[in-house]
C-alpha cells in the first residue's frame, strides 16, 4: 500500500485511456498533468500554426479545460489524441469565425515559442508560414497534423473524419502548394 | 498514380517497395522531379526543426492548471522538458559537479575552521555559544576564582539550558573545586537530577564585564557525575554552559585536537519557502516560481554566537534563455523556466544574536543542475522560544551556465520565509 499520492511521473507508463479513466477519481490531478505533458506541445503547435496569433493561446488553454470538463462528466474516451485535436480544431474554427466578425488588432508578439534559426532557415520558415496561410484550411490542418504533430495518416484521418487516402492526398497537396509558393526561394537557398 | 505522387509517398515512407525502383529510374532521367524532391526535402528539414522548437508558454500552462484548480507542473511537455534537462546535464555532468562542489567547499570551510582561530580569541565575551545569554543580563551573586586548574574527578559542573525551579538557596562550594567556576554564584537546587546528562562546552558568568568573566570549555565529553544543580537569583530562564575543564580566555571556542569537525552544542535546521522573481524575464514570475516546489532546507552549524556555517539545498526555477546550435547549421533558442535542484555551502552572520529580533546576512556558493551559482540573503530571525525561530529575508541568486561555448547568467530575486529549529 502506498501512502503518498501519485504524481504524474508515476503514471508515465499508463495508457491514454487509463489516464482518462483516472480523471474521474482522486488521482485526477496527476492524470491530467500526465496527459498535458504528453499532448501540450503538439496541441500548442497545432493552435499556433492554424491561428498564428494570440488567439492560439486562448484556444490552446480552452482545449485542455474543455477536454477535462468533458471527461469529468463521464464521457468515455477511446482516442485521446483524436479527442484533443478535435476540440482544438473546433475551437480554431470558432475562433476564425468570430475573428472574421471583428476588427483585427495588431498581432501581439509572443515571447514563446521562440524559433530562432540561422538566417536562411529563418527566412525559409517564414516563407513556409506564409505559404501555409495561403492554403485552404483543409490542406493546412492536414499538413500541420502531419508535420508539426507527427500524426500518422491513419490518425489524421480519424481526427479529420476522412479516409486515410483523403488524408494522404490533403498532405501531399498541401506540400505541393507550399512547394510551388516556395519554389523561387528554395532554389536560392539551395 | 503520377511520379509526383509517388515521390511524395516515397518521402513519406508510404510508397510500396516494389514501386521504388520505378521511381528511382524516373528520378535519374527527370531533372524537374529531382528538383521537386530537393525542394520537398529542404522544406521537410526546415519544418522538422521548426516543430522541434515549439514550447508551451509558462503563462498558458499556469492558466490551464489554475482554471482547473490544479497545481501547475514545474516543466511543461514531458519530451521537451526531459530532453532539455538531459541536454543540459549531459553537457556538463552537472549532478556530479554539484556534489563535488558542495563536498569541496564544505571541506574547505571545515578545514579552515580548524586552522583559523575563532573571532572570540581576543574578545572572550564573543565566545559565548549562541544559545547562551539569550535573555537580559541576570544579576548573579558571583565570586570569581583565580587562574583555572585541572579539574578534579568529581568537579564537573553541569551544562545546558535549565529553568530555575526553586529559590531555595544553599551555598555550595565543594562541587567546583579547581574549576575556576564561580561557586558562590550558584545555589543548590532541590532537583539535582534535572541536570544530569547534559554535556559540556560552554561558559558561565558571561553577563559580567569581560575582566570578571571566567570562561570554561572542554573540547571533549566525559562522564559527568550527578552534582547539585544551579539556580540563580533571577527566576527567568538562563542558558548555562559548563565543563569540567578550564579554558583560557584567549582559547578559541572550537579547538579541534584530533578532530576535523567541530562539535557544536546544537545544529540549526531551517526549512524555507521561496517566491522568486526572474530578473531576466518578468513574464515567468513571480507566479511561475511560487508554490511549494520552490523550497530550501538548511543545516546550520554554529561557529560562534553570531556566526554559523550553513549547508543549503533546495529547488528553484531559473529562467534559461540560450541558443542551441544544430548539426545542420541551424539553431534553436530555448526559453525555459525549469525547476532545478541546487546545493551549496555558506556563511551566516547574525548581528544581534542576543535580541529577540536577529538581523542576519548570508552568502552561499554552490551549484544548481545547470551550473555554478551564488546566493545572497538578508533578513531577520525572530525567536519564538529558545529553539524555534521564524524568519523572513530577501534573497538574490545567480546561476551561471554555458552552452555551445556561450556563457549565460540567470538571476532571481525573491522573498524567503520559514521556520528554524535548534536541534
Amino acid at each position: 500500500m502506498t501512502l503518498r499520492r501519485k504524481t504524474h511521473s508515476d503514471l508515465r507508463k499508463h495508457s491514454d485511456e487509463h489516464l482518462c479513466g483516472l480523471l474521474q477519481t482522486n488521482e485526477a490531478e496527476a492524470a491530467f498533468t500526465e496527459i498535458f505533458d504528453r499532448y501540450a506541445v503538439r496541441i500548442h503547435a497545432y493552435c499556433y500554426k492554424i491561428l498564428k496569433n494570440e488567439d492560439a493561446e486562448d484556444v490552446f488553454q480552452d482545449t485542455f479545460v474543455r477536454f477535462h470538463r468533458t471527461v469529468e462528466k463521464g464521457t468515455e474516451v477511446t482516442n485521446l489524441s483524436g479527442l484533443l485535436f478535435k476540440i482544438a480544431k473546433n475551437l480554431c474554427i470558432n475562433k476564425k469565425q468570430s475573428r472574421s466578425r471583428r476588427v483585427m488588432l495588431p498581432i501581439q508578439d509572443y515571447d514563446f515559442p521562440v524559433e530562432a534559426h540561422s538566417g536562411d532557415k529563418k527566412e525559409l520558415l517564414g516563407l513556409i508560414d506564409m505559404a501555409l496561410d495561403m492554403l485552404d484550411d483543409t490542406y493546412k490542418e492536414a499538413f500541420v497534423l502531419r508535420e508539426y504533430d507527427g500524426m500518422s495518416f491513419k490518425e489524421i484521418a480519424e481526427t479529420l473524419d476522412v479516409t486515410v487516402s483523403t488524408a494522404k492526398i490533403r498532405v501531399f497537396r498541401a506540400k505541393q502548394k507550399i512547394r510551388k509558393v516556395l519554389a523561387p526561394y528554395t532554389r536560392e537557398f539551395a | 498514380m503520377s511520379y509526383q505522387e509517388k515521390l511524395y509517398e516515397f518521402l513519406e515512407q508510404e510508397l510500396p517497395v516494389e514501386q521504388e525502383n520505378e521511381l528511382f529510374t524516373e528520378l535519374a532521367s527527370n531533372a524537374e522531379l529531382r528538383s521537386e524532391m530537393k525542394d520537398v526535402l529542404s522544406m521537410n528539414r526546415a519544418v522538422a526543426s521548426d516543430a522541434r522548437a515549439f514550447t508551451v508558454p509558462v503563462g498558458s500552462v499556469k492558466s490551464v492548471f489554475s482554471t482547473l484548480g490544479y497545481m501547475a507542473p514545474a516543466a511543461v511537455g514531458a519530451g521537451a522538458a526531459t530532453g532539455f534537462l538531459a541536454f543540459v546535464k549531459s553537457g556538463y555532468g552537472v549532478a556530479a559537479a554539484s556534489l563535488l562542489s558542495a563536498l569541496v567547499t564544505t571541506g574547505v570551510f571545515f578545514g579552515l575552521g580548524g586552522v583559523i582561530p575563532s573571532s572570540d580569541t581576543t574578545e572572550p565575551e564573543v565566545a559565548v555559544p549562541v544559545i547562551a545569554e539569550r535573555f537580559e543580563p541576570i544579576e548573579m551573586d558571583m565570586v570569581l576564582l583565580p587562574a583555572p586548574e585541572p579539574p578534579k574527578a568529581n568537579a564537573a559542573v553541569q551544562s545546558g539550558v535549565f529553568n530555575q525551579h526553586t529559590q531555595t538557596r544553599e551555598r555550595v562550594g565543594a562541587n567546583a573545586d579547581g574549576l575556576g567556576l564561580a561557586n558562590d554564584a550558584v545555589t543548590q537546587d532541590k532537583q539535582p537530577d534535572m541536570h544530569q546528562g547534559i554535556h559540556n562546552n560552554g561558559v558561565v558568568g558571561t553577563n559580567l564585564p569581560p575582566a570578571k568573566r571566567n570562561v570554561v570549555e572542554s573540547s571533549y565529553s566525559y562522564a559527568i557525575e550527578p552534582v547539585h544543580a544551579m539556580s540563580v537569583t533571577d527566576s527567568r530562564s538562563i542558558d548555562v554552559f559548563s565543563s569540567g575543564k578550564a579554558r583560557p580566555e584567549s582559547a578559541p571556542l572550537y579547538s579541534l585536537p584530533g578532530s576535523f569537525f567541530p562539535s557544536p552544542d546544537y545544529f540549526v535546521v531551517e526549512v524555507r519557502q521561496m517566491t522568486t522573481w526572474s530578473m531576466d524575464n518578468p513574464d515567468v514570475s513571480p507566479a511561475a516560481n511560487a508554490g511549494p516546489a520552490n523550497f530550501a532546507v538548511s543545516l546550520g552549524i554554529p561557529t560562534a554566537k553570531e556566526s554559523r556555517v550553513v549547508l543549503d539545498f533546495g529547488r528553484e526555477s531559473y529562467y534559461m534563455n540560450f541558443t542551441q546550435h544544430l548539426n545542420n547549421g541551424g539553431s534553436v533558442t530555448h526559453r525555459k523556466n525549469p525547476l532545478m535542484w541546487w546545493g551549496g555551502v555558506g556563511y551566516r552572520h547574525i548581528f544581534n544574536p542576543d535580541g529577540v529580533v536577529q538581523p542576519f546576512t548570508q552568502a552561499v556558493i554552490g551549484a544548481a543542475e545547470a551550473g555554478p551559482m551564488g546566493r545572497l540573503m538578508a533578513g531577520a530571525e525572530v525567536s519564538l522560544s529558545t529553539s524555534i525561530k521564524l524568519f523572513g529575508a530577501v534573497e538574490g541568486s545567480s546561476m551561471f551556465y554555458s552552452l555551445d561555448g556561450t556563457n549565460y547568467l540567470s538571476s532571481n530575486l525573491g522573498v524567503v520565509y520559514g521556520l528554524s529549529l535548534n536541534l
